[in-house]
């Protein structure tokens, strides 16, 4: 695919020419090799690198805390840990922060935070909440990762701060009675809308190192992602969920409004399409349950069935091609499938 | 090939489709024959099956089909593979014969069209039946045994026969690798089971110097070809390190990056979390260990990183 870098195109194209018979066995492997983007997948090696090494360490480290070793006194965990933080920030300095090597230092400086947390609430046994824990957390980090320039970080904390928000509507809201869990995760997945508006603005107002695409692609799943939990429980007979539902297709449709026109991007719209044609296939087969009442004789429920086949087919047929469509209109020169 | 080719993943929004709506075909079929025509021999599901097969193929195989045919086709025959390898295996109370009869019809449906993604899916629901035949068989070294779908499916990848089997090449690479995340390393099944693992991870370290190899070879200047080195050094130490699952995950991301496949890269990414958050639950070892170990590997991986640095920013400055 032009103008995308490392195109994922290679494999399937040079399969083309395979099936063809204009490339033999032999020369396939050679061809694929010679035409992969090298540049694209040498940096892309290179930052699998540094991501795997720091999270495989930084896992390491929250391992080791969870241990809760003996023989180490608190004094030694709270030294061992700020010591840590304070070497991991210094190192981020040094680095500077607009290198991956300084940011990443900066996110293990954030981690260290959260498990210097952790284990003051293991050590003192306070008590508290989780959700205290996390959102202290949230509060902590939120001038680290303000300083990072690194979508990363960004990342880490948006997480972190859904997990306390998350976390409070469980412990608080949920237990005492306030708001049901199916509302719990609309306002989460509304919450991760946010951030994702934020993301873009942020992009629109000029900051550039925002701008990687696996950080909306990743905001638009976890926003879709927990939206599509309350719109299936609409589905599976929970009335209550209806709010839940409601938003799903108002998020869903803005999101198509928003990446076919204002900001154009096909993978975005791919993902929405997946989400709102599995919604629909539910919200299909609890029509058709009330309609043609699937408890009923086995008639009615082969006929039922029946009918819930056809509109599945029916659906992904105009999933496909709406995303052919849609496929053509902003890559102009596609080609269909 | 300098049109504008659908992305990659168009196919897997498709994918789902089918594969929901071919459960709704097989629970229609299972329906029809058991409540319908009240017959309560499970053969009968695999007639209803091979008509269902019959209708798929014949849709698939019409060139002038439209969307909304190819879609019906597509989960009509994938709902018929099922529901024919599940009748027969029902009939005949054995998992082997039911991956036999899933491995023919993987056969039937890749002489019969060209559909990928029936392909990818007859091929998993072989590949699965397989595994499952191993475990419920109480097979010794099970494990072992299903990590030899993973050269099977790398050599179909990677030297191609002429009829199209790249999905079937990819559900054999990702079977051992979505094995591990339910029944190895404190998968969610089969805990306290001995599937083995040593055969698997030294079949895992060789495959993954065989893909170094291949870059290595087609790497022109001493630079790069000394960063290769340094990072198959360091990852076969990390795949020793890590429980097999991991070193799994290792060779699905040295896959993506030898053959530039942002699905495999994507796959390997997510397989490798995964496999971290799911190690915190493993019983085997306790988890001081688990947690040197994790740092080792996070230690090595970033010296490997740092190296490479190194002679990319002298190979700028000279």
């Amino acid at each position: 695919m032009p103008g995308d870098p490392g195109s994922s195109a290679n494999l399937a194209e040079i399969q083309k020419l395979r099936r063809t018979g204009e490339v033999s066995a032999d020369e396939f492997l050679d061809l694929v090799l010679n035409r992969r983007d090298n540049t694209y997948w040498h940096q892309w090696a290179m930052r699998a690198l540094l991501v795997l090494g720091a999270g495989h360490f930084l896992s390491g480290v929250v391992f080791f805390f969870a241990y809760n070793w003996d023989e180490l006194t608190p004094l030694a965990r709270f030294a061992l840990l700020q010591s840590a933080m304070l070497l991991a920030f210094v190192t981020a300095l040094v680095l500077r922060l607009d290198r991956a090597a300084g940011q990443a230092a900066l996110i293990a400086a954030s981690v260290f935070a959260g498990v210097l947390l952790a284990v003051i609430g293991q050590t003192y046994q306070t008590g508290a909440d989780a959700w205290k824990l996390f959102a202290a957390w949230t509060v902590l980090v939120l001038p680290w990762a303000m300083a990072s320039r690194s979508s990363a970080h960004w990342f880490l904390w948006i997480l972190i701060c859904l997990t306390a928000c998350s976390l409070y509507g469980e412990q608080r809201l949920v237990a005492l009675g306030r708001i049901d869990r199916v509302n719990l995760a609309t306002i989460i997945g509304i919450l991760s809308v946010g951030f994702l508006a934020a993301r873009e603005l942020a992009v629109r107002a000029g900051l550039d190192w925002v701008d990687s695409g696996w950080f909306r692609r990743v905001l638009v799943v976890i926003a879709l992602g927990t939206l599509f939990v309350p719109a299936l429980q609409f589905a599976f007979m929970s009335d209550r969920a209806f709010p839940g539902l409601a938003t799903f297709v108002l998020v869903s449709l803005s999101f198509g409004l928003v990446y076919t026109k204002l900001l154009p991007d096909f993978s975005v719209i791919a993902v929405t399409i997946t989400f709102a044609t599995l919604v629909a296939m539910a919200i299909g087969g609890r029509v058709i349950h009330e309609v043609v009442d699937l408890g009923g004789s086995a008639g009615q429920l082969v006929f039922g069935l029946l009918l819930l086949g056809l509109w599945c087919v029916a659906l992904t047929s105009g999933a496909l091609r709406l995303l052919n469509y849609l496929h053509g209109k902003m890559n102009p020169g596609a080609v269909d499938e | 090939m300098n049109s504008v080719q659908m992305p990659w993943y168009v196919r897997w929004v498709v994918g789902v489709g089918a594969w929901v709506t071919a459960l709704v075909l097989i629970a229609l079929g299972a329906t029809f024959v058991f409540a319908l025509l009240e017959v309560k021999e499970p053969i009968a599901m695999s007639l209803i099956g091979a008509v269902y097969l019959g209708f798929g193929l014949w849709f698939l195989r019409q060139d002038d089909a439209g969307v909304f045919a190819q879609q019906l086709g597509l989960a009509t025959a994938a709902a018929g593979t099922a529901l024919i390898v599940g009748g027969i295996g029902v009939e005949s109370e054995s998992s082997w014969v039911a991956f036999i009869i899933a491995a023919g019809m993987l056969a039937v449906v890749i002489a019969s069209c060209d559909d990928k993604i029936l392909q990818f899916l007859v091929a998993a629901l072989a590949a699965s039946l397989c595994v499952a035949a191993l475990l419920d068989s109480n097979t010794r070294y099970a494990g072992d045994l299903a990590a030899l779908a993973t050269p099977v499916g790398l050599y179909l990848l990677l030297r191609p026969p002429q009829r199209d089997l790249m999905p079937t090449a990819i559900a054999l690479i990702l079977t051992y690798p979505l094995l591990s995340v339910f029944a190895l390393d404190a998968g969610y099944l089969f805990r306290g089971v001995d599937l083995g693992g040593q055969f698997a991870r030294a079949l895992h370290i060789v495959l993954f110097l065989g893909l170094a190899y291949l870059h290595w070879r087609h790497t022109a200047g001493d630079k790069a070809k000394r960063q290769t080195v340094v990072f198959a050094v360091v990852a076969t130490l990390v795949c020793l390190l890590l429980p097999v699952g991991g070193s799994a995950a290792m060779l699905i991301l040295m896959l993506a990056f030898v053959t530039g496949s942002k699905p495999f890269a994507l796959l390997g990414v997510a397989l490798q979390a995964q496999f971290i958050v799911r190690y915190y639950y493993s019983l085997e070892v306790n988890l001081l260990n688990k947690s040197l170990l994790l740092m080792a590997v996070g230690i090595a991986l970033l010296a490997s990183w740092w190296l490479m640095h190194r002679v990319d920013a002298r190979g700028k400055e000279s």
